[in-house]
C-alpha cells in the first residue's frame, strides 16, 4: 500500500492556499478576467479543510476555519459590496442589490462546499448555524439591515408609479422582493414586517385619496367599474413580482379603502345608486355590484336589503292597481272582476320570475338575496285583494287553468309552467291550509261536474304540491282524483250489473258517484224526498253496492247530483238539464197542475233557502219553466206554482242552472275549525315531549310547528290553551302561572 | 446545547453507509482486529471520530483489552467507558497514554480506585472526568487529580472522598462544572473552593452544607446551576446568574435574600420540599421567567404565587396540597403549559371544569388518584392540545347515568373524540365496563391505551382492533378468557399487548396468541418478561427525564435515594426495578381472585366470558 | 455512452478509473464537486485525482459506488469488505462522504 506521509499543515501556511481559493471566487463574482474553477481546484481546497480538520490537537483548526469562513463574507461585504451599493440610489440601487444576491448566494454555494468538511462533524457536534446560514447571515446583518428601509422605499415608490399607469421593470421588482422573501431564510418575517406592512399602508392611503375623489365625481356604475378594475390590477400585481401570500391582504386593504368606506353612499346615490340600478333593470351593473360587496365583510346585506325594499314596493304596487281596478269595476259585471284577479296573479308571478331571475343571475344564488326575494313576497302575498285572500286568489287562479272553458286558453306546457309558478308563490303564502280548502272546494267541482280539462294536468299540479307542501298537504285531493277513477269503474261494473239483473233496471239511467268520506269537503245531506223513480233507482244502486262491499254505508249527497229530464211543452219536448233538487220540484208536477210554495216546501222536504233558490232558478230566471203567481221577480212563502205548459226555446236542450251558495264563509269557518284542531294537537304534542314548560316557550315551539301549514294567531293559541286547561290536558303550575304542565 | 459525543458517534454511522460497514468488518472477530492493528501509520492518521468510533465498537463487542487500547493513543479524544466492571489499574495504565483525550467518562466503573488515577496525572489535554459511584477512590485519588489543571469537569459524586479531599479541589480553577452529589461536604469545604471563579455548575445534594455554606455560594460570579437537595439548608443568597435551582426535600424559609435585582429562574425543583411560607419564600424569585416548576409532594401553605408564573410550561404539582378551590390559579397562568401532573392531589371534576378553556397548549394532564369521575371528560375534551392523558385510579366509569331517567347510559368517553393529537389515555377504575370503550374505537391518533378494570371481559376486545395507530395496548387485571383471546384480532400498528393480571388466561392461549402474531410482545405473568420493557406505567416526561430513565435503563443501575440533580426521588426508579414491583402485586392479586371461586367455577369461567 | 455521463478517477499511484457520473455521485464530495454552479464546462476534463488514495482502495470505493447504487434500486446483496482493508476505506469514505 503505497500512502504519502502528510506534513501537518499549519493554520496560516493552510489558510494562504484557501486565500488564493477564495480571491479567485470573488475575481469571478467582479467579472474580473479569472478561469472558471476546475475540478481540481475544488479538490485542492476541499482537501485542505478536510486535512486541517482532521488534524491531531492542537492543530485540529475547525474552530479558527469556522471564524475565517465568517470573515471572509464579511470583508467581501464591508470592502466590495456596501460601497458599491452606497453610491447608487432608487433604481439603480436595486438593480446593484439584485446582482449582488445573486452573486452572494454563488458565493455561499461555492465557499460552503470547499468548507463542507466543517457542516458535517465540527458545526453538528456544537449546534452552531450551518455554513449556508453564516454565509446568508452575513448579507442580512450587514447589508439588508443597513439597505432594507431604502430598498422598501424605492419599491413601493416604483409600485405607485405603476399605479398611475407608468411602464415599470417589474422583473426587477420581482428579484429584488425576492430578496426579502430568501433573506428570512423559511421565515416569512422580513418580507412582512419589513416590507409588506409599509406597502399595505401605502396601498391604503393611495386608494383612500383616489376613492375619495372618484365617489364625488362619479356614478355609481362608473365607480364600480374602477374599483373593479383597480382589484384587478392589484391581483395582477401580486401575480407579477409580489408575494403570493400577499394577495389577500392586499386585496382586503383595497377593497376597505374603496368599497366598505363609501358603501352606504354608493348604493344610495340617488341617482345611480343600487334603488336606480334596479329601477331601470340595469342586470350588468347590478352583477358587478354583487362581485364587489361579496368580498367585503357584510357587504351583500345592504344591497339585499335594498333589493328587498324594491321588490315590496313593486308588489305592492300591484296589489294597489289590482284593488284600484277592482272598486271601479264593482259596478260592472261579476266575472269581470274575477278576471282582474286573474291578472294580479298573473303579474304577482311575472315579477317573480323577473326577480328570482336576478337573485339566480346577477346575485349569484346568494342565499342573502333568496331571503329578500321570500321576505318581500311574504310581505304583498299575505295582503289580499279587495276581501278576497292570497290563498282564496290562487285557488281561484289555478281553477281557472284547470277547469274546461276557464279564461286561460294556454298550451300544456304553458300550463305545466304556469303552474309550476304558482305552486312556488304559494310558498310565500302564509294560510297554507286556507288555500289547501279552497282549492279543495274548486278540485270537487271540476271533478263532479266533469269540468276538469285535462286529468294529467290535475295530477301534475298535485305532485308539485306534495313537493312543496308535504303528503300531509295534498292526501286529500289526491284521495278526491282517485275517488273518481275508482267511480268510473263502479259505474262499468253498475251497467254490467244491470245487464245481468235485466228485473232490477229502475227504467231510468242512473251514474252514481261513490266518493269517500274526508277527502272532499263537507256537504249538507238533507233528507230531500225524492220522488219515486229515484227511490227505486237509489234502491237498485244500493242493492249493487252491497254485493261488491260490506260495512260501508252510503250516504247520498242530492245537492251535487244532475237529471235529464224531458219537459212535454205544447210547442214541443225539450231535455233539461237540471240538479237533482230542481228535478224532484219539477216532477212534483206530473201529479199536480199547481202547487203552493209551502206545499212544494213539505213534499220536498227542504229547507226555505233551498226552496226559494231552486223555485227561483225555475220560475223567476231566464229559464221560466213554471208560472208563478204573482208574477214577481222574488219568491214569497205565499206564492203557487203552475207548470208552464207554453214554454219553449230555440235550443233542443237547455240546462237551468241553480246558482251555488256562497261558499266562501264556510270555507273560513272549517279552516277556523281545522285550525283549532291543528293547534291543540300541536300543544299536546308539544307539551307530551316537554312535560312543564313555559308559556312564551310553548308558544313559540307551537307557532314554529305550525309555519308550515299557517302562521297561528297567538290569540289563538293562548285561547286553546285554556280550552286544553279546562279539559284536563295541562294544568298551570300552582307557584308560577305562567308554567304549563302536561297531564297525562 | 453541544451534541452528545455518543450523538456523534452514531451521526458518523447513520451519515456514511461504508464507514458503517468498515467498523462492521472491522470489529467482526479477533481475528478481523488482528488483521488490521498493525497498521500503525494509518492509526496515527486516522480522525479522532473514526478512532472513536471504532473503539467504542470494540467495547460493546467485547472485542477491547487493555493492549488493544494501545492503537488507539495517537488519535481518539474521547472515551466512555460508563458501568464498563472490567475496567481496572491496567486498563488506566494505558489510557494514560493516550495524548489527545480530553473526554473519559469513568462512572460507575467500580474497580478504578486512588491508585488507578495516578496514572492519568498530567494528561495534557484532559478537560472533563466522570468518575460518579466509583467507590474506591478516597481523598487520595483526589490528590492525584489536583495535577490536572486542564480539568473543566469533574464529576465525583458518590465516591469514598471527604470534605477534606474535597479542599484539594481548589487548584483546579478552571473548572466549570463539579458534581459533588452525595459526597459530604462541609461549608469549611466549601469555603476552600473559593477560587473556582470559573464555576456554573455545582451539585451538592445530599451535603453536610448549612446556611452558613450557603451563604457562600455568592463567591461564584458566573453559577447557573445548583443543586442542594437534601441539605439543610433552609435559605439561599442572592446568586445573580442562577437559572437552575434543585432544593427538593429542603426545608425552605425564604430564597435569595438580600438587596438587588430578583432571580431570574428559570427552573425550579423543589419536589418534598417544605415552605412554611411559599410566597414569601419566592418573593425576591422572578417568577414570569419560570417555565419549569416541579413541586411534587412538596408541603405548601398556598398556591396564590401560581398566577405569577406567565410564562410557566412545565408543572407539577402532583402529591401537593392542591385542590379544586386553588386551581383557578393554574388557569389564569394556563396559556403556555404544556406539561401538568396533579396526581395524587384533592382535585376533582369541578376542578378539571376550571381549567377548561384556560389551557389551550396543554399536552399532557395527569389526574391519576384524584377524585375526578365522568363529569371531567367533557372539560377534557376542551383542552384541544392534548397528548397525553392519565385518568388511572380515578373515579371514572366511562358512562354517564342522568340523573332520574334510567334510561341507556351515555358513554362519556365520547367526549374525547375531538382530541386529534391525542396519543396516550391511561384509565383504570373497578368502575369500567365493555360497553363504555366502544367511543374509543374511534380515537385514531391514539398510540398508547392502558386500561385496568376487573370488570372487563372478552366483550371490549373488538373495540380495540380498529385503532389504526394504536402501538401499545395494556388490558390489565381483566377477566379476558383464552377463548375471547384467540379471537382477537390485534390492531396493526400494535407492538406490545400486556395483559398482566388477567388471570384466567392458560399459558397456553397465550403461548398459540404469541405464535400467530409474532411480531407483537406479550407480557403476562406466564411468558418470561423481556428485560428491555419500557415500564407500562410511565409518563411522557420531557426529554431530559427520559433519557436519563433510559440510561439506567441501560446500565440496570439503581439510584438510590435522596434524588439527582432533575429527578425526583420517585421517578428514579429505573423502570425494572418498578415493572418487578407491579409484577409482584398482580401476583398476589391473582391469588386473591382465585380463592374466591371453587373449581367447578373456575373451570366454567374458563369456556365462557359472559358471565360478568 | 456519452462521455459526458463519466467521470475519471485517479489514485495516489496514478491508476485511472473511468465510471459513470451517477455512481461517482454517491460520493457527497464528487457529487459537490460535479454539481457546483458555472463550474466544469462541457470541453473540460472531468477527472480527478485523490493523492491520499491508494488504487487498491479506489477500486474498493468504485466498486461500492456500483453497489450502492444497486442496492438502492433493491437489490440487496452483500458488500464484502477484507479487514485489513477496513482502516483505510473507513477514511477514504469519510474523506469522500459516502
Amino acid at each position: 500500500m503505497t500512502m504519502n506521509q502528510r506534513n501537518t499543515i499549519d493554520l496560516d501556511q493552510g489558510w494562504d492556499f484557501m486565500q488564493t481559493g477564495i480571491t479567485k471566487l470573488k475575481n469571478i463574482l467582479e467579472g474580473k478576467p479569472e478561469p472558471q474553477f476546475s475540478s481540481e481546484d475544488y479538490m485542492m481546497l476541499y482537501t485542505t479543510i478536510y486535512n486541517m480538520c482532521t488534524q491531531k490537537p492542537p492543530h485540529d483548526y475547525s474552530q479558527q476555519l469556522y471564524d475565517k469562513y465568517r470573515e471572509s463574507f464579511e470583508d467581501y461585504v464591508t470592502s466590495m459590496v456596501l460601497p458599491s451599493l452606497r453610491e447608487k440610489h432608487d433604481e439603480f440601487m436595486l438593480r446593484e442589490l439584485v446582482k449582488r444576491w445573486s452573486n452572494h448566494k454563488i458565493m455561499v454555494r461555492w465557499l460552503s462546499r470547499f468548507f463542507h468538511y466543517l457542516d458535517r462533524y465540527f458545526i453538528a457536534r456544537r449546534s452552531l448555524p450551518a455554513l449556508n446560514e453564516v454565509g446568508l447571515t452575513c448579507f442580512r446583518d450587514r447589508v439588508y439591515h443597513e439597505l432594507n428601509g431604502k430598498v422598501r422605499d424605492a419599491v413601493i415608490s416604483l409600485i405607485d408609479q405603476e399605479r398611475e399607469g407608468e411602464q415599470i421593470d417589474r422583473a426587477l421588482l420581482k428579484n429584488v422582493l425576492d430578496i426579502f422573501v430568501e433573506i428570512g431564510m423559511g421565515q416569512m418575517d422580513y418580507y412582512e414586517n419589513d416590507f409588506e406592512a409599509a406597502m399595505l399602508k401605502d396601498t391604503a392611503a393611495y386608494y383612500s385619496r383616489k376613492a375619495s375623489n372618484w365617489i364625488l365625481e362619479d356614478s355609481c356604475p362608473d365607480y364600480m367599474l374602477k374599483s373593479e378594475e383597480c382589484l384587478k390590477r392589484e391581483k395582477d400585481r401580486v401575480a407579477h413580482y409580489l408575494h403570493s401570500s400577499s394577495e389577500m391582504k392586499l386585496l382586503e386593504k383595497v377593497q376597505h379603502e374603496l368599497l366598505s368606506v363609501y358603501a352606504s353612499q354608493l348604493l344610495e346615490k340617488e341617482h345611480s345608486g343600487c334603488h336606480a340600478l334596479l329601477r331601470d333593470d340595469k342586470v350588468e351593473d347590478l352583477s358587478r355590484m354583487y362581485r364587489l360587496f361579496s368580498k367585503i365583510p357584510k357587504g351583500l346585506e345592504p344591497v339585499a336589503n335594498i333589493f328587498k325594499q324594491h321588490v315590496t314596493a313593486e308588489g305592492t304596487a300591484l296589489v294597489k292597481q289590482a284593488e284600484d281596478a277592482a272598486s271601479n269595476k264593482k259596478v260592472d259585471k261579476k266575472d269581470v272582476v274575477g278576471m282582474q284577479e286573474q291578472v294580479f296573479v298573473r303579474k304577482v308571478i311575472e315579477l317573480h320570475d323577473k326577480y328570482l331571475a336576478y337573485v339566480n343571475d346577477c346575485f349569484m344564488n346568494h342565499s342573502l338575496f333568496h331571503k329578500a326575494l321570500k321576505e318581500a313576497f311574504e310581505v304583498f302575498c299575505n295582503k289580499g285583494v279587495s276581501g278576497s285572500s292570497s290563498a282564496e286568489l290562487l285557488a281561484t287562479f289555478c281553477d281557472n287553468i284547470l277547469k274546461k272553458g276557464g279564461s286561460e286558453k294556454l298550451s300544456d306546457e304553458a300550463i305545466e309552467e304556469t303552474l309550476e309558478k304558482v305552486v312556488k308563490l304559494l310558498a310565500y303564502i302564509s294560510d297554507k291550509d286556507l288555500f289547501a280548502e279552497f282549492y279543495r272546494k274548486k278540485l270537487a267541482r271540476r271533478l263532479l261536474f266533469d269540468k276538469s280539462a285535462n286529468d294529467e294536468h290535475e295530477r301534475s299540479i298535485l305532485t308539485k304540491l306534495k313537493q312543496q307542501c308535504g303528503g300531509q298537504f295534498t292526501s286529500k285531493m289526491e284521495g278526491m282524483v282517485t275517488d273518481l277513477t275508482l267511480a268510473r269503474e263502479n259505474q262499468a261494473n253498475f251497467e254490467e250489473y244491470l245487464s245481468n239483473n235485466p228485473q232490477a233496471n229502475p227504467g231510468i239511467d242512473l251514474t252514481v258517484t261513490v266518493l269517500t268520506t274526508g277527502f272532499w269537503p263537507s256537504y249538507k245531506s238533507f233528507d230531500l224526498s225524492l220522488p219515486a223513480e229515484m227511490v227505486k233507482c237509489v234502491e237498485v244502486f244500493r242493492e249493487f253496492y252491497q254485493t261488491k262491499t260490506k260495512h260501508r254505508k252510503l250516504t247520498w249527497i242530492y245537492s251535487l247530483g244532475t237529471c235529464n229530464i224531458n219537459g212535454k211543452f205544447e210547442p214541443k219536448t225539450m231535455e233539461l238539464i237540471v240538479t237533482t233538487y230542481q228535478a224532484s220540484a219539477l216532477l212534483l208536477f206530473n201529479a199536480s197542475d199547481k202547487l203552493s210554495y209551502q206545499e212544494i216546501m213539505a213534499q220536498l222536504n227542504l229547507s226555505d233557502d233551498d226552496v226559494v233558490r231552486l223555485l227561483h232558478s225555475l220560475s223567476c230566471a231566464k229559464y221560466k219553466i213554471l208560472n208563478k203567481e204573482p208574477n214577481t221577480k222574488t219568491i214569497s212563502h205565499t206564492d203557487v206554482f203552475g207548470f208552464n205548459s207554453k214554454f219553449t226555446d230555440k235550443m233542443r236542450r237547455i240546462k237551468i242552472p241553480l246558482p251555488p251558495v256562497d261558499e266562501k264563509k264556510k270555507v273560513i269557518e272549517d279552516v277556523d275549525k281545522d285550525r283549532r284542531y291543528a293547534i291543540d294537537a300541536s300543544i299536546v304534542r308539544i307539551m307530551k315531549s316537554r312535560k312543564v314548560l313555559g308559556y312564551q316557550q310553548l308558544v313559540m315551539e307551537c307557532v314554529e310547528q305550525l309555519g308550515r301549514m299557517f302562521k297561528p294567531d297567538v290569540k289563538a293559541i293562548k285561547k286553546r290553551i285554556e280550552d286544553l286547561i279546562t279539559r284536563d290536558y295541562l294544568e298551570r303550575d300552582k307557584d308560577n302561572p305562567n308554567l304549563f304542565k302536561y297531564l297525562a | 446545547m453541544a451534541m452528545k459525543s455518543s450523538d456523534l458517534r452514531s451521526r458518523i454511522e447513520t451519515e456514511s453507509e461504508l464507514i458503517r460497514m468498515c467498523i462492521e468488518a472491522a470489529t467482526e472477530s479477533g481475528n478481523a482486529v488482528e488483521a488490521w492493528r498493525r497498521q500503525r501509520r494509518t492509526l496515527e492518521r486516522m480522525p479522532s471520530l473514526l478512532a472513536g468510533a471504532l473503539l467504542h465498537r470494540l467495547l460493546h463487542r467485547r472485542l477491547l483489552f487493555p493492549s488493544l487500547l494501545e492503537v488507539f493513543k495517537h488519535n481518539v479524544e474521547e472515551i466512555d467507558l460508563r458501568g464498563e466492571n472490567c475496567v481496572d489499574a491496567e486498563w488506566m495504565a494505558y489510557l494514560g497514554a493516550f495524548n489527545y483525550l480530553h473526554s473519559l467518562n469513568l462512572s460507575d466503573c467500580y474497580k478504578v480506585n486512588s491508585a488507578a488515577l495516578w496514572s492519568i496525572t498530567g494528561m495534557p489535554n484532559l478537560k472533563e472526568l466522570d468518575l460518579s459511584r466509583c467507590s474506591k477512590i478516597t481523598d487520595a485519588g483526589i490528590r492525584h487529580l489536583s495535577s490536572i489543571p486542564s480539568l473543566e469537569r469533574l464529576c465525583i459524586s458518590e465516591t469514598g472522598v471527604t470534605a477534606e479531599g474535597i479542599m484539594l479541589l481548589f487548584s483546579l480553577t478552571n473548572l466549570r462544572v463539579l458534581d459533588l452529589g452525595g459526597l459530604p461536604v462541609t461549608d469549611m469545604a466549601l469555603s476552600s473552593l473559593q477560587e473556582l471563579k470559573k464555576l456554573n455548575f455545582l451539585d451538592l445534594w445530599g451535603s453536610e452544607i448549612s446556611n452558613r455554606g450557603a451563604a457562600l455560594l455568592q463567591v461564584f460570579p458566573k453559577l447557573s446551576s445548583l443543586n442542594v437537595a437534601w441539605t439543610k439548608v433552609t435559605k439561599l443568597p442572592i446568586l445573580p446568574s442562577l437559572a437552575h435551582l434543585n432544593i427538593s426535600n429542603c426545608t425552605i424559609t425564604y430564597l435569595f435574600k438580600g438587596e438587588g435585582d430578583k432571580a431570574r429562574l428559570a427552573k425550579l425543583v423543589a419536589s418534598g420540599a417544605t415552605f412554611a411560607d411559599v410566597c414569601g419564600a419566592l418573593s425576591n424569585v422572578e417568577t414570569s421567567l419560570v417555565s419549569h416548576l416541579d413541586l411534587s409532594n412538596a408541603h405548601i401553605d398556598s398556591f396564590y404565587f401560581l398566577p405569577h408564573l406567565s410564562s410557566i410550561t412545565y408543572l407539577d404539582l402532583s402529591g401537593s396540597s392542591m385542590a379544586d378551590d386553588s386551581v383557578a390559579n393554574i388557569a389564569c397562568i394556563g396559556a403556555k403549559l404544556r406539561y401538568l401532573n396533579l396526581n395524587n392531589t384533592k382535585v376533582s371534576s369541578a376542578g378539571v371544569g376550571i381549567l377548561a378553556g384556560h389551557v389551550s397548549n396543554l399536552e399532557t394532564l395527569l389526574l391519576s388518584f384524584t377524585f375526578v369521575d365522568d363529569s371531567a371528560l367533557p372539560y377534557i375534551g376542551m383542552m384541544p392540545s392534548l397528548k397525553a392523558i392519565n385518568l388511572s385510579s380515578t373515579r371514572i366509569k366511562g358512562s354517564i347515568n342522568h340523573e332520574g331517567s334510567d334510561s341507556a347510559a351515555v358513554p362519556s368517553f365520547l367526549a374525547l373524540k375531538d382530541l386529534t393529537n391525542l396519543e396516550r389515555l391511561e384509565l383504570g377504575g373497578p368502575q369500567i365496563k365493555d360497553a363504555a370503550l366502544f367511543p374509543l374505537s374511534s380515537f385514531h391518533s391514539l398510540k398508547h391505551l392502558s386500561l385496568q378494570s376487573g370488570i372487563l371481559t372478552d366483550e371490549s376486545l373488538p373495540h380495540f382492533s380498529a385503532m389504526q395507530n394504536l402501538e401499545h395496548l395494556s388490558v390489565r387485571d381483566a377477566v379476558l378468557t383464552s377463548a375471547g383471546l384467540d379471537s382477537f384480532s390485534p390492531p396493526p400498528a400494535l407492538r406490545v399487548l400486556d395483559l398482566r393480571g388477567c388471570w384466567l388466561l392458560t399459558e397456553d392461549a397465550i403461548f398459540l396468541f404469541a405464535r400467530k402474531h409474532s411480531k407483537l410482545e406479550v407480557r403476562h405473568e406466564h411468558v418470561s418478561m423481556s428485560l428491555s420493557d419500557t415500564g407500562g406505567s410511565s409518563y411522557l416526561y420531557p426529554s431530559e427525564a427520559t433519557s436519563k430513565t433510559s440510561q439506567s435503563k441501560q446500565r440496570q443501575k439503581i439510584s438510590l435515594l435522596p434524588s439527582r440533580f432533575d429527578n425526583s426521588a420517585l421517578k428514579s426508579y429505573p423502570s425494572k426495578q418498578r415493572q418487578k414491583m407491579t409484577h409482584d402485586r398482580s401476583r398476589l392479586l391473582e391469588t386473591d381472585q382465585r380463592l374466591k371461586y371453587t373449581r367447578e367455577e373456575l373451570l366454567a369461567l374458563q369456556f365462557s366470558s359472559t358471565l360478568f | 455512452m456519452k462521455k459526458e455521463d463519466m467521470v475519471k478517477l485517479i489514485s495516489a499511484d496514478g491508476f485511472e478509473f473511468v465510471i459513470d457520473e451517477k455512481a461517482a455521485m454517491v460520493s457527497q464530495t464528487i457529487r459537490n464537486m460535479l454539481t457546483s454552479p458555472g463550474s466544469f464546462t462541457e470541453t473540460q476534463q472531468r477527472q480527478v485525482t485523490f493523492p491520499d488514495i491508494s488504487t487498491t482502495i479506489l477500486e474498493k470505493i468504485c466498486q461500492y459506488f456500483y453497489w450502492s447504487l444497486q442496492y438502492a434500486s433493491g437489490k440487496e446483496t452483500e458488500f464484502h469488505i477484507e479487514p485489513e482493508l477496513t482502516l483505510e476505506l473507513m477514511m477514504a469514505a469519510n474523506y469522500l462522504h459516502t
